[in-house]
C-alpha cells in the first residue's frame, strides 16, 4: 500500500504566520532522499529551505510564488510515484477520519455537569446516586432529586433552599470574624426595628426570620425571608450547618416570651448577638452580655453593666455605673442618673425619669412618664397617678 | 457564522483606523522601529502607511527613549503623535518621558500645553519570544495619574479605540497583546455561545461585557479581565455553556483610571468573583480590582475575590514552559471552580 508523508510549511520565525514559495528545488514526481532540500521560502527575515521528511516521489501542492500559511501542507512525498489525484483522496480520507474522530472524544467526558456536581457537593448529595433525564446529569435532575428527599421531616430546613431569596442559606460559609449572619426571632415591628438598625451595621446582617404567624411564611421583610414558624430544633441544625452565626430577638412586648426562648436556644448552644444602632454611644468599661438590642440615640454610659437579652427602645439612657440585669424591656425615652440597680426582667414604659442610687427589683413595671425618688421592691407596679388634681383654682383670681 | 468572516481582524481594525486618521488629519504622525514598508513593523500594524504618508511616516533608531520625547515634542507643538514600541517590554527604556515628561506637562506649564499622545505598546507572551519580548508591563504604568492604559480586547472595537486615544487629551498607552492581532474581532451582540453588550463610554473605551447564558437566567461567577486574556476567556465560556457553569465576564477598555461601576455591578450579580490577568497576580490590576470590590462589595461577596495571574517568575521562551507560567485555560477553569464551591 502507498505511504504518504505531508510536507508542512515549518514555523521559521516566531513571528511567522506565512512565508512565500520562492521555488521548487526538484521537479514534479521526482525521487527524493529524506532530508532533502524540497522548495526555498521567504519568511520576514530569511530565505530557508524545507526538507523532505521522508524518502519517496515529491508530489507538490503549491505553486512556486504563492504564499502558504504556517502548517499549511506544501507537498506530499509518496512511497510510490503518485498523482495529483492519489493525493487529493488521501488528504481527503485523512480529514474526514479526522472528522469521525472528533465526537467519539468530546463525549468521552463525565457523567455530570461542572454546575451539577457543584451543587450535589454542596448539599452532601452522592452525585453518582443521582439519575439523569438526559445524557449527563444535570443541576436540574440534582434539584428534582434534592426536592424528592427533602419531603422527609428531617430535612425540612432544606425548603427554603429552593427559593432563590434565600441564597445565603444555600450556599454561605463565611469564615469567622466577617459579617455576622443574624437569624431573627419575631417578624413583628420589633423586627422592622431591628432590620433597620442592621441596615446601618456593616459587620452584622440578619438572613432568616422565624416567626410563628402562618401568614408570613414564606413572605419577606426588607429582603430577609421568613423560613417558618421559631423552631427550635431546626435553628439547631441551621446552625450547626453554618446557616447563621447568631439569633436575635425581636420581640419586645412579652418579657416572658424573650426568658424562654432566650434559655432555651442558649442552652442548645445557640449564641445570641448584641445589636448596637450605630447611633447609639457606649462609654467605656461598659460591660454587656449578649443578645441585647440597642436601638437609635441610646446612651451607655462608662463603667454601666449590662445582662443579657434586654431590648432597649431608642432615646434611652443607662447612666454611669449602673448595674441592669437581664429580660428586661425599655420603651422609648427611659432616662436613668448614675448608679442605678435594675433587676431581671423589669419592664418599663415610656418617658420615665430615675433618680440616682435608685434600686427596681426583678420583675417590676414601671408605667409611663413615672419619676423614681426611691426604691422600688420587686414585683411592683408603680404608676403616675394620670391627670391628679392639686386644686381648683379660685374663680377670677 | 457570517459575521466571522467578514469582520475585520484586531490588526486589520488597528491598521484601517491609522490610515483613516492620517488620511483625515495632517495633525498625525506614527513613528518607531522598522515601521516602513515594505516591512511595516514587526507586527504589520503600521503596514502600508509609509508609502501613502512617507512624509509623516518616521522610523527611529533603536532608542525608547527617543521615540517617547520626541513624540512628547510632537504633542507639546499640536501634533498628534502614535508611536509605536515594537515590543512593550522596553517601555522601560521610555518611562522617564512618559511619568516624568507627558503626564506632568501639562500641571507644570499650568494647564497652558496638552500633550495629546499615544504609544501602542504590543504585549504579552505565548509566541516563545522568552523573558524579554513576552511580558505585560502595563502594569507600571497602571495607576499614574494623568496617564491613561488602554487595553482592547477582541470583543472591543480596536481601531475605534485607537481612534479615541489619538484624539484623548491626555497620554494614552495603548496596549495590544499580539495573541490578538490575528484574531477576528467579535463585535456582534450575540453569536451561538456568548452575548455580548458594551457598557458605558461609547466614544472612548467601553466596558465590554459577555455572558454565556441567556439574559433571563442567574449567572453562577463574575470573570473580570482585560485585553488579551479574551483570547482564553472566549473559548472557555463557550465551553462552559456544557457544563451549565453561567460566567458574567466584564472587561474593561481603560485599565487605568478604571470605571468601577460596571465591574460592581457584575460582581455584585454574583458574589463570586475571579480577577485574571497576563501579568504575575502579585500587586497587579487584579489585586486594585480586588480592593475596590471589597471596599463597595463586602456584604455582597460569597467567597473570597480570587486573583488569577502569571507565576512570579520570568517567561521562559521553551513553549511548555512559557505555557506553565502563563494563564491557562485550565488555570482559569480551576479558579472559577474554586470561586464556586
Amino acid at each position: 500500500m502507498t505511504e504518504f508523508v505531508r510536507v508542512p510549511l515549518p514555523q521559521f520565525g516566531a513571528n511567522d504566520v506565512s512565508a512565500q514559495i520562492l521555488e521548487w528545488l526538484v521537479p514534479e514526481g521526482a525521487q527524493v532522499r529524506a532530508g532533502e532540500a524540497l522548495c526555498s521560502v521567504e519568511t520576514t527575515k530569511s530565505v530557508s529551505d524545507v526538507e523532505a521528511p521522508a524518502a519517496g516521489y515529491v508530489v507538490t501542492l503549491v505553486e512556486a510564488g504563492a504564499s502558504a500559511d504556517t502548517g499549511q501542507t506544501l507537498a506530499v512525498v509518496a512511497s510510490v510515484p503518485a498523482s495529483r489525484e492519489d493525493v487529493a483522496r488521501w488528504l481527503a480520507e485523512q480529514e474526514a477520519q479526522a472528522a469521525a474522530a472528533q465526537p467519539v472524544t468530546a463525549t468521552t467526558g463525565p457523567k455530570w455537569t461542572y454546575k451539577a456536581e457543584l451543587l450535589a457537593r454542596q448539599q452532601g448529595v452522592d452525585i453518582a446516586a443521582v439519575p439523569a433525564s438526559g445524557e449527563r446529569v444535570t443541576e436540574a435532575d440534582v434539584r428534582a432529586y434534592l426536592a424528592g428527599r427533602s419531603a422527609a421531616p428531617a430535612l425540612a430546613h432544606d425548603a427554603p433552599h429552593a427559593t432563590s431569596d434565600a441564597r445565603d442559606l444555600m450556599d454561605d460559609r463565611y469564615p469567622t470574624g466577617r459579617v455576622r449572619r443574624l437569624l431573627l426571632i419575631g417578624g413583628g415591628n420589633g423586627a422592622i426595628q431591628v432590620l433597620d438598625a442592621l441596615a446601618k451595621i456593616p459587620s452584622q446582617r440578619a438572613v432568616a426570620i422565624m416567626d410563628d404567624n402562618p401568614a408570613l411564611a414564606g413572605k419577606s421583610a426588607g429582603g430577609v425571608p421568613v423560613v417558618g414558624g421559631i423552631d427550635l430544633d431546626r435553628a439547631a441544625t441551621m446552625h450547626r450547618e453554618g446557616d447563621f452565626d447568631a439569633a436575635v430577638i425581636s420581640v419586645s412586648t412579652s418579657i416572658p416570651f424573650r426568658q424562654r426562648i432566650y434559655d432555651e436556644w442558649q442552652a442548645r448552644g445557640i449564641p445570641f448577638a448584641n445589636v448596637i444602632h450605630p447611633s447609639a454611644v457606649i462609654g467605656a468599661n461598659v460591660t454587656l452580655g449578649q443578645g441585647n438590642l440597642i436601638l437609635a440615640f441610646c446612651n451607655i454610659s462608662a463603667c454601666a453593666t449590662l445582662g443579657d437579652n434586654n431590648f432597649i427602645s431608642p432615646y434611652c439612657s443607662i447612666e454611669h455605673h449602673c448595674v441592669l440585669g437581664s429580660h428586661c424591656s425599655f420603651g422609648p425615652a427611659v432616662i436613668t442618673s448614675g448608679e442605678v440597680h435594675i433587676g431581671d426582667r423589669v419592664r418599663f414604659g415610656t418617658g420615665i425619669f430615675i433618680e440616682p442610687h435608685v434600686t427596681i427589683g426583678q420583675d417590676a413595671v414601671i408605667g409611663s412618664g413615672c419619676t423614681l425618688w426611691s426604691n422600688v421592691p420587686a414585683q411592683a407596679i408603680v404608676k403616675t397617678k394620670p391627670n391628679y388634681v392639686i386644686r381648683r383654682r379660685e374663680a377670677g383670681a | 457564522m457570517a459575521h466571522a468572516l467578514t469582520s475585520p481582524t484586531y490588526v486589520q481594525s488597528l491598521r484601517k483606523t491609522l490610515h483613516d486618521v492620517m488620511d483625515q488629519d495632517p495633525a498625525v504622525v506614527v513613528l518607531g522601529e522598522d515601521i516602513l514598508d515594505p516591512y511595516g513593523g514587526a507586527f504589520k500594524v503600521t503596514r502600508g502607511l509609509s508609502t501613502r504618508f512617507p512624509d509623516r511616516v518616521l522610523t527611529t533608531p533603536i532608542c525608547e527613549g527617543t521615540i517617547a520625547g520626541a513624540s512628547v515634542g510632537l504633542a507639546l507643538r499640536g501634533m498628534r503623535p502614535v508611536a509605536e514600541l515594537m515590543f512593550g517590554d522596553f517601555a522601560t527604556l521610555a518611562t522617564d518621558q512618559i511619568i516624568n515628561h507627558a503626564a506632568k506637562f501639562p500641571a507644570m506649564y499650568n494647564g497652558q500645553v496638552t500633550v495629546p499622545l499615544v504609544i501602542r505598546m504590543p504585549m504579552g507572551g505565548r509566541r516563545g519570544y522568552g523573558p524579554t519580548h513576552s511580558q505585560s508591563l502595563e502594569r507600571l504604568f497602571v495607576g499614574t495619574p494623568h496617564i491613561k492604559v488602554v487595553a482592547p480586547s477582541h470583543f472591543h472595537d480596536a481601531g475605534a479605540m485607537l481612534r479615541a486615544a489619538i484624539y484623548d487629551a491626555e497620554p494614552v498607552i495603548f496596549v495590544e497583546n499580539k495573541v490578538l492581532y490575528p484574531q477576528r474581532l467579535r463585535l456582534e451582540a450575540t453569536d451561538t455561545l456568548i452575548s455580548r453588550e458594551s457598557v458605558g463610554a461609547p466614544d472612548s473605551y467601553p466596558t465590554v461585557v459577555l455572558r454565556n447564558y441567556a439574559p433571563t437566567e442567574q449567572p453562577d461567577v463574575t470573570v473580570i479581565a482585560y485585553g488579551g486574556m479574551s483570547y482564553l476567556l472566549a473559548p472557555l465560556m463557550a465551553r462552559l455553556v456544557e457544563e451549565e457553569i453561567r460566567v458574567l465576564a466584564c472587561m474593561p477598555g481603560c485599565l487605568s483610571p478604571l470605571d468601577e461601576t460596571p465591574l460592581l455591578e457584575a460582581a455584585r450579580a454574583t458574589g463570586r468573583v475571579v480577577v485574571v490577568e497576563e501579568n504575575s497576580a502579585d500587586f497587579g490590576w487584579g489585586a486594585e480590582v480586588a480592593a475596590r470590590i471589597y471596599g463597595a462589595c463586602y456584604a455582597q461577596l460569597r467567597a473570597p475575590v480570587v486573583r488569577l495571574g502569571a507565576a512570579p517568575t520570568v517567561i521562559p521562551a521553551a513553549k511548555a514552559l512559557e505555557d506553565a507560567a502563563l494563564v491557562s485555560d485550565e488555570s482559569l477553569l480551576s479558579a472559577i471552580m474554586e470561586v464556586l464551591s
